[in-house]
């Protein structure tokens, strides 16, 4: 009796570990295609591009050369820690320009739209229009209308009493700008982003708002009615129930627009590479632009070497917000 | 552990496999034969170019045109590949692959660094060779500034490329609009030029400027400003020399025709429209804008080109523009190359491509074409203007880092047009970025 | 408050509202509207100011000028366009399908490990890899320089895409695929039978991104390529300018050929994309 049970769970395990073992063989051909691909042509490029940051490398392989390039990104009295930081400071200026405020307006317009409008689906269309245009084709229009001599824009703006203004090309901060028009110096600290950055940020708000309309108008959608009514019952105005209701039940989405937002900015590359191309005075040069420029235009005074490491630097920055993103954010969102 | 050992491996691999050969891989002379081979078989070459429009379309029939009548079974390939800076950037990764082209269209400084990762081949073996090289009497007659800027310092004075496609830094005027303001000549000092300049200058009834006196302050009309101010480019120990007073004088000319708002500050090629409409007196530019300043045109204008005036040196002007160097691949590739670019600045072509693209003629006997006699005494007046500045040209130097160098000029000029720095702090910037890239690159 | 003065402020509100999207709507147009009338115009119209908001003379011909520029071939650089942004869809679909549904719903060993590497290679900026996937296109690893094959195979595995896709398959209720089993059916069956039709509208996401993004892409198509017989339609923008000038009018019209047949096809099937998008946001 005793055998057999014991003969009995022997079959029953023998049998779970053929089960196990063909899942094991099916999962792995289901990875398999996945695998082969993002091993070849991301994991392995990526772990060539670090052993490339450990080498002096200008037009061809000169030496390994250990930690040195990125000492002298990070070490302040290094030789390219003054570049590397100015691009830091303007990635964080560009993406504090674009994600809170595409996300401000497409949250505003989600909002607008999902009260029901006539003419609903037409707005949302020609909304998320600029989104499936290409990057590259779609900057060379905006570099036209941004033109400071004959640009659409400067002439749109002389009607409100706005003198022309040098979009793409003015290096100067806009608070400084500002303050200066009304009479007041700023010291150069509070000068803020250039006119140019805040130029390339307005073809991103315009480029990507639809995208984020579009999905925290889904996010609305799912809003069960009953919380409303509940709400209403229980006298709340409008402004308490938008804060109360809405925008909990909406912090899925508005957390997964962040995040995607947030990493989209902070690798931004086309759409600056085609209306300033880092310049003027490198206030458009974002760390991307930068580690671009370096293996691509400085290639021989060790462009390659530095460049590589330069993007591992911005690798680990890049992980870091995420996963501060993740803990203090992520925190906060309402899975209903 | 593993992954760790891994990561190593695949590095190690990675290094191996990358690097096509130490520096310094082409010290070794070729052997004379390497030029001196008879073309047996046919060959065909690429050559990766940055023609574009008409031209491109006026460049291929060119080659198409060697390819039937050299006799030799040659088909040259050409390829367009964008601008210079898209060119360099594919032929980095085409060093790193190993997939080169055959010829390649360069600037100069690219050229020093292909030379550096060891992938082109030494032209003075195909221009000495008995067999296919240049007589004496050719070689004389090619411009010697065209000569001189493919010779790199860095790599002995050897010469690793030729001259392709040639422009020049000059000085175009409205001369309806001189003659209105009551001048009767042009200037001949940087003084007189200011002077006139100023001069244009009109403003409309709500206060904008509505006429301009100078556009086109840009790093080639920079340089040759400081030589014609008496100042050099390069100083003999391979720092800049453009630091002095020379460069300051540029910048501050700069300076005042910003604050005075005499100056056009153009955001493209829209000064060629401030021109084209008669309400721009001066624009420094290249000789090649020639037919797109005859397109923005919206009356009939006389115009013309001169050079640069001077204030203490000589009168001197830059001469830019696209080389092509040859990359090592098969004796018999390398010599389909040469064969071409023999002929292609040979003087019945070079004539030819000058009319059809607007780039110089390399050569002096060209002036003796009777089609581009005919062609610069008639429509195209500025392209003998031009080419008559050409024996007095000089070329940026032929160094690794060049780039980097133009590049602080540009952010000093830009300093002062935003009026974000005196020229004096901009300048001196510039200086200490640009010798550090020189010395880094050494 | 009265009746009407409800209705009245109502009123004022809806107006109120309808102003600001329709401001925001021309805003959102306006770059079209603005590509397309300079492209009409002639050389000198583009770049005069003040700005004209049609063309004095309608230059319809500089639509065929742009089109027969030389050194582009628009029929052609669009053949290969459909071709590799169609193939790179299809390819990614199935790739991060089956990916993401193990991901998901199978248990396997070194899943989380292999999860947390592919998530990784989100962060790699694309400029740091250029370099060595180049080296890998040549000659002497791949051989695929100067082919179709380049401009397709790198790119037929999406890590963000297989990342969407999980989180749409963690969410179908374990039970379906318990009852499946007892049915009989495999992984596959229950994959293509069952979980496929629930995920469609990822699905639609996963096609769109990708499709754009292919059709979309320039540097690595003109690092890789180099014979305009095999180049994409990005890359034919490049001959409209050159060191001595730019023909704007002309440039405005190849953006125009680049940017509208993406309009067109959005147009048609803009209800489609805009609903796949809009349900991938809400699970996040």
């Amino acid at each position: 009796m005793a055998a057999g049970v014991l003969a009995g769970d022997d079959a029953r395990s023998a049998q779970r570990r053929r089960r196990i073992l063909v899942e094991h063989i099916e999962a792995y051909l289901f990875v398999f295609p996945a695998v082969l691909l993002v091993g070849v042509f991301d994991v392995l490029p990526s772990l060539a591009a670090f052993a490339m940051s450990l080498t002096r490398w200008g037009v061809i392989y000169e030496r390994f050369v250990g930690l040195d390039n990125y000492r002298a990104i990070l070490d302040p009295a290094g030789t390219r820690f003054a570049e590397f930081a100015n691009a830091l400071g303007v990635t964080v200026w560009y993406v504090l320009l674009t994600v809170p405020v595409e996300m401000g307006i497409a949250l505003a317009v989600a909002f607008v739209l999902y009260q029901g409008t006539v003419g609903r689906g037409m707005y949302r269309a020609v909304y998320f229009m600029p989104y499936i245009t290409s990057v590259v084709a779609a900057a060379l229009v905006f570099e036209w209308i941004f033109n400071a001599n004959f640009g659409f824009l400067n002439w749109a703006l002389a009607f409100v009493g706005v003198g022309a203004q040098d979009w793409l090309r003015e290096p100067s901060g806009v608070f400084q700008m500002l303050a200066s028009a009304m009479g007041i110096q700023l010291p150069a600290a509070l000068a803020g982003p250039s006119l140019a950055l805040v130029a390339v940020s307005i073809f991103t708000v315009w480029h990507f708002i639809g995208f984020q309309t579009v999905i925290f108008l889904a996010g609305l959608t799912n809003i069960s009615r009953e919380y409303y009514e509940a709400a209403r019952i229980d006298g709340a105005g409008g402004w308490q129930i938008f804060r109360r209701i809405t925008l909990p039940l909406l912090s899925p989405s508005i957390f997964f627009v962040f995040i995607i937002a947030t990493i989209g900015a902070m690798r931004a590359f086309s759409q600056i590479f085609v209306l300033t191309n880092g310049g003027p005075l490198d206030t458009t040069r974002t760390v991307s632009m930068l580690i671009f420029r370096t293996f691509f235009e400085r290639t021989s005074s060790n462009g390659i070497g530095l460049g590589a490491a330069m993007s591992f630097i911005l690798v680990l920055i890049v992980v870091a917000i995420t996963a501060l993103q993740f803990r203090i954010a992520g925190r906060k969102v309402f899975y209903g | 552990m593993r992954q760790l050992f891994a990561l190593s491996f695949a590095a190690a691999l990675v290094i191996a496999a990358c690097g096509p050969g130490g520096p310094g891989d082409q010290g070794a002379p070729a052997k004379d034969t390497e030029a001196d081979i008879t073309l047996s078989a046919p060959v065909q070459a690429v050559i990766w170019h940055n023609q574009t429009g008409a031209s491109a379309k006026n460049f291929e029939d060119m080659v198409a045109a060697f390819n039937s009548s050299n006799g030799k079974g040659i088909t040259i390939k050409p390829e367009v590949q964008g601008n210079y800076t898209q060119i360099y950037q594919k032929m980095l990764g085409a060093i790193q692959a190993g997939a080169m082209p055959d010829g390649v269209v360069a600037v100069e400084n690219q050229v020093a660094d292909y030379a550096k990762a060891g992938v082109i081949v030494n032209i003075d073996q195909y221009i000495e060779s008995k067999k296919n090289g240049l007589s004496k009497e050719s070689l004389a007659d090619i411009y010697k500034p065209y000569i001189d800027s493919n010779r790199y310092p860095q790599y002995e004075n050897k010469i690793l490329s030729f001259p392709f496609i040639k422009s020049l830094e000059v000085n175009m005027v409205n001369d309806d609009l001189l003659k209105e303001l009551g001048f009767t000549a042009h200037p001949k000092t940087w003084d007189d030029f200011e002077k006139m300049a100023r001069a244009a200058k009109r403003v409309g009834p709500d206060g904008k400027v509505t006429r301009w006196g100078w556009a086109g302050m840009g790093t080639e009309a920079f340089l040759a400003q400081v030589l014609t101010r008496g100042g050099k480019i390069l100083n003999a120990d391979g720092t800049v020399g453009w630091g002095g007073k020379e460069g300051l004088e540029a910048l501050k000319l700069y300076q005042r025709c910003i604050e005075e708002a005499f100056c056009y500050v153009p955001t493209g090629f829209d000064w060629q429209d401030r021109f084209g409409e008669g309400n721009l007196l001066f624009a420094t530019g290249t000789s090649t804008g020639r037919p797109f300043i005859r397109a923005a045109f919206k009356r009939p204008i006389s115009w013309s080109i001169f050079g640069m005036p001077t204030a203490g040196g000589p009168a001197q002007t830059i001469q830019f523009g696209g080389v092509i160097a040859i990359t090592k691949s098969t004796p018999e590739r390398q010599l389909a190359v040469w064969e071409f670019l023999k002929w292609f600045t040979d003087t019945a072509q070079t004539a030819k491509w000058s009319i059809i693209s607007g780039y110089m003629p390399t050569r002096a006997s060209a002036l003796q074409d009777s089609a581009l006699k005919t062609h610069w005494a008639g429509p195209d007046v500025q392209g003998k203007q031009a080419f008559d500045l050409v024996p007095t040209s000089a070329a940026g130097p032929s160094i690794r880092g060049w780039q980097e160098v133009r590049d602080a000029i540009f952010e000093a000029l830009q300093k002062v047009q935003t009026k974000k720095a005196t020229p004096e702090d901009a300048l001196s910037v510039a200086v200490t970025k640009a010798n550090n890239v020189l010395k880094e690159n050494r | 408050m009265s009746r009407g003065a409800v209705m009245g402020s109502l009123r004022a509100s809806s107006v109120l509202k309808h102003a600001f999207l329709l401001l925001g709507a021309i805003v959102m147009a306006f770059p079209f509207y603005w590509m397309v009338t300079t492209s009409f115009k002639s050389f000198v119209e583009a770049q005069s100011y003040p700005p004209t908001f049609l063309p004095s003379v309608w230059h319809f011909e500089n639509w065929i000028e742009a089109w027969n520029f030389p050194n582009t071939r628009w029929a052609r650089s669009f053949a290969n366009t459909i071709f590799v942004a169609t193939t790179v869809t299809l390819g990614t679909i199935v790739s991060a399908v089956l990916a993401a549904y193990a991901f998901a719903r199978m248990s396997f060993r070194g899943r989380t490990a292999l999860f947390s590497l592919f998530l990784l290679t989100i962060f790699i900026p694309n400029e740091a890899t250029l370099i060595p996937n180049f080296v890998l296109m040549s000659r002497r690893y791949l051989g695929w320089y100067d082919t179709y094959t380049a401009q397709i195979v790198p790119f037929l595995a999406s890590v963000f895409s297989i990342f969407l896709l999980r989180q749409f398959f963690l969410g179908i209720p374990k039970e379906l695929q318990e009852a499946a089993r007892l049915d009989g059916a495999g992984h596959l069956r229950f994959l293509w039978s069952v979980a496929l039709p629930l995920v469609r509208p990822a699905l639609v996401t996963v096609a769109l991104i990708n499709f754009l993004a292919s059709w979309n892409s320039f540097l690595w198509p003109l690092l890789v390529t180099s014979s305009p017989d095999i180049r994409p339609i990005q890359v034919a923008l490049l001959p409209f300018s050159n060191e001595a000038g730019t023909q704007y009018h002309l440039l405005m019209a190849g953006a125009s050929f680049v940017i509208l047949p993406t309009v067109a096809v959005y147009l048609v099937a803009q209800r489609y994309f805009i609903e796949g998008v809009a349900r991938s946001g809400i699970r996040g």
